[in-house]
């Protein structure tokens, strides 16, 4: 599982798309921002963006961020099995960052705010990579794996 | 025609980015031997923003360097002319030019969320720094880093977006990208670009 992060408007999806090289690669691509609700998945590459909407729909739908959590925690232990159920099968989590900012005036943002920090250490925590995209330049925060990449993750 | 090296420098409100972007600057000029020139984009419209332009004139004379001020609150295409190959042009910052140019024609609010507004404006600016880039020998620019909070207002969101966009091209178009965290720059880019 991948999880690309950055903050609104870097280019996160475009960088994604050219990446994973989607133009000549079959895949499945679900935005949270049209609607959430899942299809069910047929293709071995699956993309999933706008995960902090989805974790503001889970807060509406659980009535608490707490809530929320535990079930994001169920779906991404959910997605990692299919992952692991056949090789080749890949996952992609797009998030937009929300946590950097002014605190929100609105009580319901703040909530939205501490929800989306948590489930985004979360889906790091169970990701393989997670890359954060600036203004198109991506910076690896995490990896997993053997390679020589020297990342913060690996000096500590 | 050969265009001007472009380096774009970000960060956060009061981080140091204009004081890095007239570090590398002054040291740009030294290499090229040539003259520095300060495009100001900020309009002063109160005490505030008068304060913050002092603090920035202070700086700048500090630093022991002359350098040639134009007001440009808006389309730089104006100015394009003015500089040479050995002239190094710093225009601070895109984030005022953005808001000049997103207001200056009395546009009504049901324009701001009009895509084709955003490519307009989008495109007056990409033109301005292009055609300055023509004539200098190097172009810095500096600019606020977006918010990363929950976008608030339809014209928070559109603004955001458009300044996201073109932060996007420039740090494609970019020989060197730079973000400054509390007074430390962290190169994002060297080198290659289109």
């Amino acid at each position: 599982m991948y999880l690309i992060t950055g903050g609104a408007f870097n280019g996160k999806k475009q960088w994604v798309r050219k990446e994973f090289e989607l133009d000549s690669k079959p895949y499945q691509w679900h935005s949270f921002y049209a609607s959430d609700e899942l299809e069910e998945w047929k293709m071995e590459l699956i993309v999933l963006e706008g995960i902090e909407r989805h974790v503001r729909r889970l807060i509406e739908k659980e009535e608490g961020s707490e809530a929320a959590r535990e079930v994001w925690k169920e779906e991404l232990a959910g997605w990692l099995n299919w992952e692991t159920e056949k090789q080749g099968r890949q996952l992609i989590l797009i998030g937009t960052d929300i946590t950097k900012g002014i605190v929100p005036a609105n009580a319901f943002d703040r909530m939205w705010r501490d929800a989306a920090g948590w489930c985004f250490q979360d889906a790091a925590e169970k990701a393989d990579q997670v890359i954060q995209i600036w203004y198109g330049l991506p910076q690896k925060i995490k990896m997993r794996g053997n390679n020589n990449n020297e990342t913060l993750y690996e000096n500590r | 025609m050969e265009k001007a090296k472009l380096i774009i420098v970000l960060g956060g409100v009061r981080s140091g980015k204009s004081r890095e972007a007239e570090k590398r600057a002054i040291a740009e000029a030294e290499k090229l031997g040539g003259k520095l020139h300060y495009v100001a984009c900020g309009k002063v419209t109160d005490e505030e923003m008068a304060a913050r332009v002092r603090s920035h004139q202070k700086q700048r004379e500090r630093a022991g360097q002359k350098w040639t001020t134009w007001e440009q609150p808006s389309k730089l295409s104006l100015i394009a002319g003015k500089f040479t190959r050995k002239d190094i042009v710093l225009i601070d910052c895109l984030t005022t030019l953005l808001t000049n140019e997103w207001f200056e024609d009395g546009t009504s609010e049901e324009e701001w969320g009009q895509s084709v507004f955003h490519e307009k404006v989008k495109r007056k600016i990409e033109t301005g720094i292009s055609e300055i880039r023509k004539s200098a020998g190097a172009v810095f620019i500096v600019s606020n880093e977006l918010a990363f909070e929950p976008l608030g207002t339809p014209l928070v969101f559109h603004y955001a977006k458009t300044l996201g966009e073109l932060h996007q091209q420039l740090t494609a178009d970019a020989q060197l990208a730079v973000i400054v965290e509390h007074g430390h720059p962290i190169v994002k880019k060297k080198g290659a670009s289109k």
